[in-house]
């Protein structure tokens, strides 16, 4: 299937997103810890992975991507290997060099390199050996592991198996995309801030649809069952959506996405200054605002000339931009698809913010609210997905992108809303249309080379990418959005 | 025009009345009217007697003494007759464009460094940043007056030749003239606009980089005044000075006979450059207050660069993601400290102001940059007096030879190889011919398979100002490669042996 590839090598572009922010997803909490939000687990006690893989459940014994194989599947999931990736050099090194000013691997990183406690009591040995485990994502067993097998248990009303028992809501596509975020953005106690980045820790670049598509499926969905899993249970969430999928998988997320981004800017500033809170904070801004060699302009390269001209409103020559992974597609959203978008600018206020004023963030986050509620319900149909994907494309052929960051979240987002599209009419994927999206692609790729891999988009131009968009906005055109 | 004794003793006591008379400490800034009265200045008056050389200067020997044509030299070749004129050129416009100041000649920002400040040059050594723009005297661009100071006073009295005999804390204090072969004070002019001097208002923030002014190369002194071109006789070829007593010689001169001035230009101008990179430093911090000090501050290399992994930087010296700050080149500095002195611990001071959090502490970073602007100062004074002689000339070359060949693992980057090899070169000139000077030919120049590091204003018959070589300079900053600086200084360090 020709789109479940295209969605495969999204990670590969984005910074090494995908891979890299599976392999080594590092949270980091300064060793000073701030004051942690209400969780939203009940307070329990982690179980392990042991006890959801015996035979009679997770880990029956026959051939994975069926009912009861769950352990078997997750096996080959990135969120397992995570604990073999703590033995790792890339991660060891990362934690030496910060070592010296506070940060421990218990404070900084277990929080998501292992399934976090809900009380940040350490973890057992043996569990720590897990991994990423199911309990992670699902909540605390120690209440629930008992019950959930039960008749009884499928009736019960999610908020009381949350608030009772423990048990996490995946099934609600917000509230999932919000535990992704957690360790994927970030939040107060899991911080990947820039001294864990300067130190070797790959920069977090989430785009739910795309992480979604690229995990193995230990649940039945659309996609599970083109794998062979059986058909959906009608009361699975996963089964609520049809072909539209993707589509609102990418809105929501975005939404989320953003809220998250700038909770963990509110947290940064309400701890500003203090030791385990350094600010300036610089993971706020674009990466490649500074981190770009000064390269001449040359005939048929503009080197790092492009940089020189403000892409940013207001924004002064020198200056460094905000936000720039969470702002593009909210922005460009409320330019091109103003029902879908945030509308009044959530961001205008914490952008312009040179120091940390969390009272700035607060007010973006109630804009954010709003709009994430109306993401949460919008659907789309076929026309819908076309039309917003044509709207995309126009109007990124008409306008550069600012930057890299935004170049790939365009990026994510035409390839979100094309296989939505071929989700509804599989005869939409053409040939044509790959080879567009793997022109697409190479403008906003990573080179890398035998001995080293580059986590800048050394060759990357705005106007190259606008230019690989004329031809895709003809292609997706449609009477709607010329 | 000739002025005669008489009328040069007259304007001497004018000026003696006129300095006992003034106020010790200078107003805080000059009234734009007080400029306007000032006498005699500009290039345009020096061009009547330092044009071309006549031949009867040649039968009065004044010419053993100053070549005559250090205006033609100026005007024709020194890119500093050219640095108001860039403002108006497509770089200034593109500047004043991104900035939203408009006409960036009319900035004092700019004019600070691209224009003689008469308020500062009339009290030289006492800084005062202009708060106006009618201060500047921008005919002449960086004209004689903004190394030699305001000619108001000094003009009449230095025609005479009885001016040589004046001591130079004489024609600094009384006339306003500064001495600029006295290395230190050389150093310390170059410095104030090629490295900066915000107590001065000279200060290329990080706003006007990102806006397109070019990097400032490394200071080595000696180059730079070589490189102008020299528009005088430097005290080994002067057959004046030659002719003092050694006693003279030192006092009005600067000059011990029998010593490398080039050697002590080179050691003195590493400690004053490094010296006013960490008084700017302290200065801006100090301004930032609580905030973070601007950019322009710190190792531009430590954020620009497109990220690799793995990657060297994540185990050099500090804490990865805190940048430490633009110093300068170090290497020089340390190799005519004789490799310490004291700057190791200092500098510690100043990376742990650094590590305390990203861009530093101000307060602490400030207080660090104090304590090494007073060590390199002494230690200026200090190489002010040491003796270059033949020895002392060798062993520097050699220290600076393994400066480049440092074995510690870590390379040196661009800027520090280049103020190295420009140091070398200098020194190696000055030489008999030898292994070793063949060995930097072949290494020093441009074209392919030497070491890319460029010259001054470029390599062809015409120099060329910074926007012009800007592109050419990047590339090789980019194509370096620290271990190529190595692998040539060892040959070099084989031929000297």
């Amino acid at each position: 299937v020709p789109t479940v590839t295209l969605r495969a090598v999204v990670p590969f572009v984005t910074i090494a997103a995908g891979l890299a922010a599976w392999a080594v997803r590092t949270p980091a909490q300064p060793p000073e810890p701030i004051p942690a939000p209400k969780s939203a687990q009940s307070a329990g006690r982690i179980v392990g992975v042991g006890g959801c893989a015996a035979a009679a459940c997770h880990n029956a014994p026959k051939s994975a991507g069926t009912a009861g194989t769950e352990y078997a599947v997750w096996v080959h999931d990135p969120h397992a290997t995570a604990a073999g990736n703590r033995q790792g050099k890339g991660y060891r090194d990362v934690l030496a060099r910060v070592e010296h000013l506070g940060y421990t691997e218990e404070a900084s990183c277990l929080k998501c390199h292992a399934t976090p406690t809900p009380d940040g009591a350490p973890l057992d040995r043996d569990v720590l050996g897990d991994g990423i485990g199911c309990e992670a994502c699902h909540g605390p067993a120690d209440k629930w592991r008992t019950e959930h097998y039960k008749d009884s248990w499928k009736s019960l009303d999610p908020k009381r198996k949350e608030a009772e028992y423990g048990f996490f809501p995946t099934k609600d596509l917000g509230r999932r995309i919000e535990k992704c975020a957690e360790c994927h953005v970030g939040s107060p106690d899991k911080d990947v801030n820039h001294d864990l980045i300067a130190a070797g820790h790959p920069r977090l670049t989430f785009e739910y649809s795309a992480y979604h598509e690229l995990l193995p499926r230990h649940w039945r969905d659309k996609k599970s069952e083109a794998e062979g899993w059986e058909k959906a249970d009608a009361r699975r969430m996963d089964s609520k959506f049809g072909p539209d999928f993707e589509a609102k998988a990418w809105l929501l997320g975005q939404a989320v996405t953003a809220q998250a981004a700038v909770k963990l800017t509110e947290a940064r500033m309400q701890s500003a200054g203090r030791p385990s809170h350094p600010w300036p904070e610089f993971t706020e801004v674009g990466c490649f605002a500074c981190h770009h060699d000064l390269k001449p302009k040359q005939a048929d390269d503009p080197g790092s000339t492009w940089r020189q001209t403000s892409r940013y409103d207001g924004l002064k020559p020198g200056a460094l931009p905000w936000g720039t992974w969470a702002r593009p597609m909210p922005e460009t959203l409320s330019r091109v698809a103003t029902d879908l978008g945030p509308g009044d600018n959530p961001f205008a206020d914490v952008a312009t913010m040179t120091k940390p004023d969390a009272g700035q963030a607060a007010a973006a986050l109630g804009k954010l609210a709003g709009w994430r509620g109306r993401c949460a319900e919008a659907s789309f149909s076929e026309a819908g997905v076309r039309k917003l994907l044509a709207a995309l494309a126009a109007d990124g052929a008409r306008h550069p992108p600012r930057d890299w960051d935004d170049a790939a979240q365009q990026y994510l987002a035409l390839a979100a809303l094309y296989q939505s599209l071929t989700d509804f009419a599989p005869g939409e994927a053409t040939p044509v249309r790959r080879q567009l999206f793997d022109g697409l692609r190479r403008v906003v790729a990573f080179t890398a080379d035998d001995q080293r891999r580059y986590d800048s988009p050394t060759g990357f131009t705005p106007e190259a990418f606008r230019k690989a968009l004329v031809p895709f906005a003809a292609e997706f055109r449609t009477p709607e959005a010329p | 025009m000739r002025v005669t004794p008489i009328r040069v003793v007259a304007a001497g006591l004018l000026a003696l009345w006129a300095a006992s008379t003034a106020p010790t400490q200078p107003p805080a800034d000059t009234k734009p009217e007080d400029v306007k009265k000032l006498q005699n200045i500009g290039a345009d008056t020096c061009r009547r007697c330092h044009r071309a050389p006549q031949p009867e200067d040649e039968k009065d020997k004044i010419t053993d003494f100053l070549r005559l044509d250090e205006f033609a030299v100026w005007q024709q070749h020194d890119l500093h007759a050219k640095a108001f004129d860039v403002l108006s050129g497509p770089l200034g416009k593109q500047m004043g464009e991104r900035l939203g100041w408009g006409d960036v000649s009319k900035r004092v920002e700019c004019l600070a460094c691209h224009a003689v400040n008469l308020s500062q040059e009339l009290s030289p050594g006492v800084p005062r940043p202009a708060t106006t723009t009618e201060v500047f005297h921008t005919k002449d661009g960086v004209g004689c007056e903004a190394c030699h100071g305001v000619a108001d006073k000094w003009f009449r009295p230095h025609i005479d030749k009885s001016w040589r005999t004046v001591t130079p804390e004489e024609k600094l204090t009384k006339y306003g003239e500064r001495d600029v072969r006295d290395p230190e004070a050389r150093a310390e002019r170059c410095a104030a606009c090629h490295v900066g001097n915000s107590a001065e208002g000279k200060f290329v923030n990080h706003a006007m980089f990102a806006a397109g002014h070019p990097p400032l190369p490394p200071l080595e002194t000696m180059t730079f005044s070589r490189d102008q071109p020299m528009h005088f006789i430097p005290p080994e070829k002067n057959k004046y000075i030659g002719g003092l007593s050694d006693e003279d010689a030192r006092k009005l001169f600067h000059y011990r006979k029998g010593e490398s001035s080039s050697a002590r230009q080179v050691a003195v101008g590493a400690a004053v450059g490094f010296r006013e990179a960490m008084r700017t430093l302290a200065y801006e911090a100090e301004k930032a207050g609580g905030g973070v000090p601007d950019f322009a501050l710190f190792d531009c290399a430590a954020c620009h660069h497109d990220l690799v992994s793995p990657s060297w930087r994540q185990d050099g010296r500090g804490t990865p993601g805190r940048p430490l700050p633009r110093t300068g080149p170090t290497a020089l500095l340390r190799a005519v400290s004789g490799n310490g002195g004291g700057f190791d611990e200092k500098y510690a001071g100043l990376v742990k102001a650094c590590d305390a959090r990203p861009f530093g502490d101000p307060a602490v970073l400030a207080a660090a940059a104090r304590e090494l602007a007073a060590w390199s100062d002494g230690l200026a004074k200090r190489l002010a007096d040491a003796r270059y002689d033949d020895a002392a000339t060798a062993k520097l070359l050699r220290d600076i030879a393994d400066a480049a060949r440092r074995k510690d693992g870590r390379g040196l980057d661009y800027d520090n190889a280049q103020q190295l090899l420009w140091a070398f070169t200098a020194l190696r000139d000055d030489g008999p011919p030898s292994a070793a000077a063949d060995e930097l030919a072949k290494l020093a120049g441009p074209g392919k398979n030497k070491l890319l590091l460029d010259r001054l204003g470029g390599t062809g018959e015409r120099k060329l100002i910074a926007g012009e070589v800007l592109e050419d300079r990047l590339r090789r900053v980019s194509r370096y490669r620290p271990d190529e600086l190595r692998t040539a200084f060892d040959r070099i360090a084989a031929a000297l042996k």
